[in-house]
């Protein structure tokens, strides 16, 4: 429970901290959101949803998904 | 003379400003007049555009996939497979695929918009034999969504439920996926995860085989630096509680006393940058962190992974993909055996090292038509001395050509 409470306190602050500091906070149409330090990455919007679209749903790192177990030759082994 | 200048340089300016104001004042005069005579009636009312359209695509796809190692995610069950008693663990054969995927959303007012889909496949397994036809299996999913876009600048939020029902020849893979899903765009998202075995009560060597119930929790955020580069962060925490109809084996094996059940904490965080350099061209590097913390000690590992990637638009939905990855694995409680194959407190951690390529490339065929190839290469190498983790020092290819149509 102190873990969650942590984490909704560091997002509040990283919430805050982005409203404070005068960046430019915008929902770009795929939904994600957006802090803008610099000039707009608009302009690039249409290879960029090409590329997401093109990117599966991996789970890049996360070894668990390829887990199981091999029996052969009479042993078991989980890997 | 001076004056007269003077006086012939302000009467242009002084009528132009009078018929200035003479417009504007016939202007909202006009505009008085068609309110105070009700010809607005006559003009069609703009309708402000609804958040959802009503639209339904049918997308089939059908793959053929040849994987050198088949066994990798799938168990070979010691009481059920006929595949256990065999000397090789590698399995070899080619995975053809087929699905349709019917998608419909429907308005529901201005604001809020129904989706549903379903989705069957049907897999066949060709190879050793014909051993591998107990992993022929056919897939339905069900799902519906109710959205909701309060404005056009704000994203949608959703809540979803999606039913997954897996039969594979082999009775012991049989399951229903339940996944319940609450989103804020792509900033937030809450998934639960029910996972149920039609047969949970037949004591099992595999976690892959047992039933569990995850959350997860993620949110994101990207970073607009400059116009042709962005950074995106992510971050995931899962906690996956297991059933409990573990065999003997398994038991002694992790150490899990009986009647307990396992539960995972994981926590992933993501950072990935985005340049592009030309119209064409996307460049990403990617840093990946895993922290898999378990009740279970032998269930501890930790990863680490970094990649590249180029994304080539060639045109239209036609593009090309390559990413290169390394990953490093540590499991925290399991020590390499060595070479006589005895356990020990003192001895080296297990540590994998991998090594990944993946390229892709999506062709265009027709306006509803693409083939996509993708050819993946993993290079897995185990710290393990062992010859009974021989296998684990392997070379891992898929090679798939998928036809994708959509109407």
């Amino acid at each position: 429970m102190t873990r969650l409470w942590l984490g909704c306190a560091v997002l509040v602050i990283l919430l805050g901290s982005i409203g404070f500091s005068g960046c430019v906070t915008t929902f770009t149409p795929s939904g994600q959101l957006q802090i803008g330090l610099s000039a707009s990455a608009n302009e690039t919007a249409d290879i960029l949803a090409d590329f997401e679209a093109s990117e599966a749903s991996t789970v890049a790192g996360d070894v668990t998904k390829k887990a199981g177990s091999i029996c052969a030759g009479g042993a078991c082994i989980i890997y | 003379m001076r004056q007269r200048s003077h006086q012939f340089q302000f009467k242009p300016t002084f009528y132009m400003f009078v018929i200035v104001l003479l417009l504007a004042k016939v202007s909202l005069a006009s505009a008085q007049l068609q309110r105070e005579y009700g010809q607005e009636l006559f003009q069609q009312e703009m309708e402000a555009p609804t958040a959802f359209e009503s639209n339904l695509t049918i997308d089939y796809q059908v793959s053929n996939i040849y994987n050198n190692h088949v066994e990798f995610g799938l168990s070979i069950d010691p009481n059920t497979s006929s595949l256990a008693t065999r000397e090789d663990p590698q399995l070899k054969g080619v995975i053809n695929r087929a699905g349709v995927n019917f998608q419909g959303t429907l308005p529901l007012g201005k604001r809020f918009g129904l989706t549903l889909q379903y989705y069957p496949q049907f897999e066949n397994y060709i190879g050793e034999n014909g051993k591998l036809n107990e992993f022929d299996a056919f897939t339905d999913l069900f799902l519906t969504e109710l959205s909701f876009r309060p404005t056009e600048q704000f994203p949608t939020l959703s809540v979803s439920h999606q039913l997954q029902r897996l039969d594979r020849n082999d009775d012991a893979f049989d399951n229903l996926q339940r996944q319940i899903s609450f989103r804020f765009g792509k900033l937030l998202e809450y998934n639960l995860y029910l996972n149920r075995f039609d047969d949970d009560l037949t004591q099992r060597a595999d976690f892959l085989l047992i039933g569990s119930t995850m959350h997860q929790g993620r949110a994101r955020i990207q970073l607009g630096i400059l116009k042709a580069l962005l950074a995106k962060f992510e971050y995931s925490v899962e906690q996956e509680n297991y059933k409990d109809n573990l065999n003997n084996l398994l038991e002694g094996i992790t150490g899990i006393a009986k009647g307990e059940s396992r539960t995972d904490l994981r926590n992933l965080v993501s950072a990935k940058l985005i340049q592009i350099p030309a119209s064409r061209v996307l460049l990403q590097q990617e840093l990946n962190l895993l922290l898999s913390n378990s009740n279970v000690d032998f269930y501890d590992f930790s990863t680490i992974e970094a990649a590249v990637g180029a994304f080539y638009k060639i045109n239209g939905e036609s593009w090309a993909r390559l990413r290169l990855s390394r990953l490093r694995i540590n499991f925290g409680d399991r020590r390499v055996r060595g070479t006589e194959g005895i356990l020990g407190a003192n001895l080296e951690k297990r540590q994998d090292n991998q090594f990944g390529l993946n390229f892709q490339i999506n062709w265009q065929l027709h306006k509803y038509l693409t083939l996509l190839a993708d050819y993946q290469l993993t290079r897995n190498d185990t710290n393990e001395d062992n010859e009974i983790f021989e296998f684990l020092n392997y070379t891992h290819n898929i090679v798939s050509l998928t036809l994708q149509g959509s109407y």
